[in-house]
């Protein structure tokens, strides 16, 4: 990967690095940290790395690494602030619109710090990101067999957390 | 939420498997007929397709353009600075080679000014004044070698943006002809050619020793 691959691979992919960051950390000022972090070390591995599909997996189990070890390295669990979403691009017309999708962000936000890191890891790589079952596994570095069988728990995990919250249908 | 009866568990694992890819027919089947008498399931899969599409909906965010901008400054401005450490090497022993150049052409030319006393034919006088333009020339233009090589050093390294490249390049120009206006000479201007090489003419003052 060229200095040019590497400037269009880095805009292709930022933001996607970033809100991964955020979301698992459930914190903004962390996630940058992190975000910066691995598009760095995207940039020292350059030469390794031959295209913009194998950079971005490449890049965000750099940026899931460092994020966990960000997370041991906290002597606290520290709950997902309620303002991650405060910066988010608008969602659509109207501020009702605006208000609603941005308060069932919130409530999902928060019941995503309930879970533990790997299920939110599985949930948001999946859901969120919309990555295939081989690109997950990849990037979380297990079999695709186990990746299955914890993305079905963290999605009773996270209804659970939600009926917990008193969020109903 | 009451907890799900033994032979509802397996079809909830399909009705999370069929989230992610279409059943095969049997399985397909033996769910929609489960689904048609089991109330809990069914509210079950209307809650997972909602819950999916709240995550789904999470908004991807913006990295910050600021934060960007470090990230640029650390990995190609950083390296479009510093340069290859081999070119740089190599452009460094460039500049070092025409600098010592430069200086020791300068001190044969001040030794062939000093060396000559004032008792010299007009053949003399001439032909050393054309040594010294020749070797006055060659310093100069090893100064101009040295002179573009810390140029490229210091600003041409890793530009890649083709204006600033034009930029560069006419700024050097402009430097080169300020530098080594010799350099630029042509036709009348420039140095005379190099004299032929044969035996050092003996000056009058050995040959007036010789005859007495």
């Amino acid at each position: 990967m060229d200095q040019d691959d590497y400037c269009r691979t880095v805009r292709a992919i930022k933001d996607r690095v970033y809100s991964y960051a955020v979301y698992l950390l459930g914190d903004r000022e962390d996630a940058k940290d992190i975000a910066q972090e691995a598009l760095v070390r995207l940039w020292e591995h350059r030469e390794t790395i031959p295209e913009t599909n194998s950079a971005r997996a490449w890049t965000l189990r750099t940026t899931h690494n460092l994020a966990i070890d960000r997370m041991r390295g906290r002597h606290s669990r520290r709950s997902i602030d309620d303002d991650v979403l405060a910066y988010a691009p608008d969602p659509g017309p109207g501020p009702e619109a605006q208000m609603l999708v941005r308060e069932a962000g919130s409530t999902i936000v928060r019941a995503l710090g309930q879970l533990s890191e790997a299920d939110r890891a599985v949930l948001i790589l999946r859901e969120s990101q919309g990555l295939r079952y081989e690109e997950i596994a990849n990037i979380l570095d297990i079999p695709l067999g186990t990746l299955k069988v914890r993305l079905h728990r963290a999605r009773q995990r996270l209804r659970e957390a939600l009926l917990a919250m008193g969020v109903q249908r | 939420m009451s907890a799900p009866r033994s032979e509802c568990l397996g079809f909830r694992e399909l009705i999370d498997a069929r989230l992610d890819a279409p059943l095969g027919l049997a399985d397909a089947q033996s769910l929609e007929a489960h689904l048609g008498v089991c109330r809990e399931c069914a509210h079950y899969r209307d809650e997972v397709r909602e819950l999916r599409a709240a995550l789904v909906a999470l908004p991807t965010l913006e990295f910050p353009e600021h934060e960007l901008a470090v990230v640029w400054t650390r990995t190609v401005a950083s390296d479009a600075r510093m340069g290859r450490p081999r070119a740089r090497r190599a452009q460094n022993l460039r500049y070092f080679a025409a600098c010592a150049a430069a200086a020791l052409l300068t001190v044969v030319a001040l030794t062939i000014v000093v060396t000559h006393d004032g008792d010299v034919s007009d053949d003399e006088l001439a032909r050393a004044e054309n040594e010294l333009r020749l070797v006055m020339g060659h310093a100069d233009r090893a100064l101009s070698l040295a002179e573009r090589a810390a140029l490229g050093m210091a600003v041409g390294r890793g530009v890649r943006d083709p204006v600033e490249k034009t930029r560069i390049a006419t700024t050097r120009d402009v430097l080169v002809g300020i530098v080594s206006p010799s350099f630029e000479r042509t036709g009348a201007d420039a140095p005379a050619p190099r004299p032929r090489r044969g035996p050092k003419p003996r000056s009058d003052r050995s040959r007036r020793r010789r005859r007495s």
